[in-house]
């Protein structure tokens, strides 16, 4: 994990990883206009997740789109396991790409 | 992993970009599928977990139908886990409780609230006056909100005059309670969640972060990223996924905690690595009694016996506390323990420690809590931006109602206590009652409070916005004891069915979080407020008006004068706080913001309470002041606090510890998370962790089903060897928030003799395959 960490920029940290924090917001306006700016929830994960997968393992493939994954637009997060969670399985490969004839869920 | 730094740069750049373009609206999101128009949203913080997040709430046509992250919260800015994202769904499962039921027989049958609250109120009367007050109890819990707490105790202290009133936070922070009254003679941290950004040295005690309190994880990992220089170093008997992501995991034997923090000091001041200087200006010594019992007899009771000491004599006292001994008790190596306790000392690094249940749900969970202030008290490194020790709390109001309020049966609002009698003269005047019906003495804690029941002694109970019954140790005993009849009388307050209502002569359908206004008080001091944002389904009522409502029936109605009952409740209540260093600000100043941090003395809040510049109380030229601690001239204390074996240890006929625990998806007893369907499938069922090696030993497969037993119970589990925690070689490791799979019925109901909280982190069990 440490292997990211002199290559990020402050600037992509405060787009990324914390929003600002505008001027304090107290109507009903202000919090519409907070939820516009706030981030939509996490989608859960369709593949089948390894107990230990944290960010190492999640953006082996999720930070450059390898397997054809979505690419995480905020792959400075590492603990991605704190807001995707295991969803339901639908796919027949599983994180690393490879076809796999049948498949079982984690618990 | 072959990612490079060159595509990180790159990939981040990239995304940061998109991010920007899209007026920070990201893709993959689920919620672009979702039609967000036409919401109207409000603020509230999450209903779950002690870290306060806040969250926006939408609403469309009396439902809510989204909540996001609040990106205005100081707490979480946006981010949220994944209990938090699926909070809008939470309230709405097919079982919600609606109408009040009153058992008949076997059967529970539907009844007006009115005919349920009179059969209520004549149990409370009838038991009154055969038995007296103190056969009445109330057992609440870390989330009610301000004013359901104050309203209880308000209540049974000075209406019906009875210290039966106990909260479920008994069984999670009552030890960080004593160890801050001990300590520093006033209960909650000194320092905030600015400390998670600021510092760079953090050890975790015994906290799985990353699945108990991800958000605060989060913002350490941020910290990480942004500082090299960080370490985050993780003590633990099980491998977490904290473990994993910390850059070392030190692995102890259950309950040589104790020894490890001795040892950890005996290093620091055989090496005069301490800050004389502060120890000089802020800090006393003292020892209290050892051999202190555990607690497992009916009735038992405890009081210290502080003796001051000397720096000399604590020094005596750490001798024993050689690494060699402590590695031989700990069985972590020799180096590790010098390493450690070089890096508590080193005048370079700022240093935290964190924990949580570890320490809290000890049989010597008030030592521990000393011991970790006592590190921090050697080294100076306390009340100091980026640098301090933190109590994490499990509830989303165990600070804000519990402990604040102090809906113990020992404790009043504000630090207050009912054993002092000028304590009693002022809470007895806030309230407008004669000072002689609140007794001075405290009754029983949670466990007793239970035993009391299962004896006969408590003939009433009412639980409101908890689950003792999944929750409490050795439950056995105390759901047989709740159903032995002979006058007992057991009502349960929810928004479900749960292990308790099952139990319950009168089941009450309550609302729940936005369904009402309130106060909550997070881990930092940061009270937040809501209003009340969608209607309860049915006819489920706020649990304060189902208080309020027993106070009329009871003849103690003239208690709660209120016409906006919330706003003038809490007006009333911040009489308690105000000069106390503990001071609240006006009700209209919660609502407007996102939460402010006490003590709020002039509208500005505290981030670092003790030091001068940020605490008001706090003189010019006084640098750090434990004021409150007025009996030891405003220094803190350092205390003596030996290691003492655990209740029950491991032995021939049961050779494992079971430890139990929270998982990241489920909330305390699942009552609520167990209702979304998206987080039951992430985590279905508890499972029994345990090691590999030990499983082949017993001939047990990954998979296969194993019957785990102690001397008080059993249950048949999974055998997980390679779960997301990896259990140590003797130990095993069951979550509690399943309902079908009851582990507390293994658990022992041994508690620490000053806080009363139970050890759910260690008991003897044996496995078997089932
Ligand atoms: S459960 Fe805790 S960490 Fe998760 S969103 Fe709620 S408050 Fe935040």
């Amino acid at each position: 994990m440490k292997r990211y960490l002199p290559a990020l920029t402050a600037a992509a940290l405060s787009v990324l990883l914390l929003a600002p924090v505008l001027a304090t917001a107290a109507d009903d306006e202000a919090f519409e206009k907070d939820a516009a700016y706030a981030e939509g929830n996490p989608p859960m994960v369709p593949h089948r997740m390894e107990p230990g997968a944290t960010g190492d393992a999640c953006l082996a493939c999720h930070l450059e789109g390898k397997n054809g994954a979505p690419i995480s637009p905020h792959a400075v997060r590492i603990d991605c396991v704190q807001c995707h969670g295991q969803g339901e399985i639908k796919e027949t490969k599983n994180a690393t790409g490879k076809k796999k004839k049948k498949q079982k869920e984690i618990k | 992993m072959d990612v490079s730094r060159r595509d990180f740069i790159k990939a981040s750049a990239a995304a940061a970009a998109l991010a920007a373009a899209t007026g920070g609206k990201f893709v993959g999101s689920a919620e672009a599928a979702m039609d967000t128009s036409g919401l109207k949203w409000g603020k509230a913080p999450c209903r779950f977990c002690g870290t306060g997040c806040g969250v926006l709430v939408g609403v469309r046509d009396g439902k809510i139908v989204a909540t996001k992250g609040d990106p205005q919260s100081p707490v979480n800015k946006g981010l949220n886990c994944i209990k938090g994202y699926f909070l809008s769904k939470i309230l709405y499962g097919k079982d919600r409780l609606t109408k009040p039921l009153i058992r008949k027989g076997d059967k529970m049958v539907e009844a007006s609230w009115e005919e349920a609250m009179t059969l209520i109120a004549g149990k409370f009367k009838e038991a009154i006056a055969t038995y007296g007050p103190d056969s009445v109890a109330i057992y609440g819990s870390g989330q009610w909100t301000v004013f359901e707490g104050y309203a209880a105790s308000k209540l049974f202290k000075g209406g019906i005059g009875t210290n039966n009133i106990e909260p479920n936070a008994r069984l999670c922070m009552a030890s960080a309670v004593t160890g801050f009254m001990t300590t520093f003679a006033s209960d909650e941290p000194m320092g905030c969640y600015d400390d998670l950004d600021q510092g760079d040295t953090y050890f975790l005690w015994g906290a799985n972060m990353a699945e108990c309190h991800p958000v605060l994880f989060s913002r350490l990992i941020d910290n990480r990223l942004k500082n090299p220089n960080v370490k985050i170093i993780d003590f633990g008997t099980r491998h977490t996924r904290t473990s994993q992501m910390a850059d070392q995991y030190i692995k102890f034997v259950p309950q040589t905690d104790l020894a490890l923090m001795n040892g950890i000091a005996h290093i620091i001041v055989r090496d005069k690595l301490y800050d004389e200087n502060f120890i000089k200006k802020h800090v006393v010594f003292k020892k209290g009694k050892t051999s202190i019992g555990y607690g497992l007899e009916d009735k038992f009771t405890f009081t210290d016996d502080p003796k001051p000491q000397t720096f000399d004599e604590y020094k005596e006292f750490l001798k024993l506390y050689t690494p060699e001994y402590v590695s031989k008790l700990s069985g972590v190596p020799v180096q590790t323990i010098e390493a450690v306790a070089k890096l508590y000392a080193d005048k370079d690094r700022k240093v935290n420690s964190l924990w949580t249940m570890g320490f809290n749900q000890h049989v010597r969970g008030t030592w521990a809590n000393n011991l970790v202030y006592n590190l921090h008290l050697l080294t100076g490194k306390i009340c100091k931006p980026g640098e301090n020790p933190m109590s994490l709390t499990g509830q989303p109001s165990a600070c804000g109602t519990t402990r604040e309020v102090g809906t113990f049966t020992h404790r009043l609002p504000a630090d207050m206590v009912v054993t002092n009698p000028e304590h009693r003269e002022k809470a007895a005047k806030i309230w407008g009652v004669d000072p002689k019906k609140i007794p001075a003495k405290p009754t029983y804690n949670a466990t007793e409070m239970f035993r009391a029941l299962d004896r006969g002694d408590i003939k009433v109970v009412w639980v409101q916005v908890t689950n003792p019954f999944q929750s409490l140790p050795n439950l056995n005993r105390y759901r047989k004891g709740a159903r032995k009849g002979d006058g007992r009388f057991v009502i349960v307050s929810d928004i479900y069915p749960t292990r308790s209502t099952e139990l319950a002569d009168v089941i009450l359908p309550s609302a729940s979080w936005v369904e009402k206004e309130g106060v909550f008080g997070n881990a930092e001091r940061r009270t937040q407020q809501w209003f009340k944002q969608v209607d309860p389904p049915g006819e489920a009522r706020n649990d304060l008006w189902q208080t309020i409502e027993l106070a009329r029936l009871l003849g103690h109605g003239n208690l709660f004068p209120y016409e906006y009952v919330e706003k003038e409740m809490w007006e009333e209540y911040r009489l308690f706080n105000a000069g106390q260093g503990k001071d609240l600000a006006p009700y209209e100043d919660y609502t407007k913001s996102r939460g402010l941090r006490w003590p709020v003395v002039n509208g500005k809040e505290t981030l670092y309470r003790y030091a001068e510049g940020y605490d008001p109380y706090v003189k010019a030229g006084e640098g750090i002041k434990f004021y409150k601690n007025k009996k030891d001239d405003g220094k803190a204390v350092i205390w003596a606090r030996p290691y003492e074996p655990a209740a029950e240890s491991p032995d021939k006929k049961y050779p494992f510890w079971l430890c139990t625990g929270r998982v990241l998806e489920h909330w305390h007893t699942g009552t609520m998370t167990g209702r979304v369907p998206e987080l039951r499938r992430a985590y279905g069922a508890a499972v029994c962790e345990l090691h590999p090696e030990d499983a082949k030993r017993l001939g047990i497969k990954q998979g296969s089903k194993v019957k785990l037993s102690s001397r008080r119970g059993s249950i048949v589990l999974t055998a997980d060897l390679r779960g997301r925690g990896k259990a140590e070689k003797g130990n095993v490791f069951v979550a509690f928030f399943d309902e079908n799979k009851l582990i507390n019925e293994l658990c022992i109901d041994a508690y620490c003799p000053i806080s009363g909280e139970p050890d759910y982190k260690k008991c003897a069990v044996k496995l078997e395959r089932a």
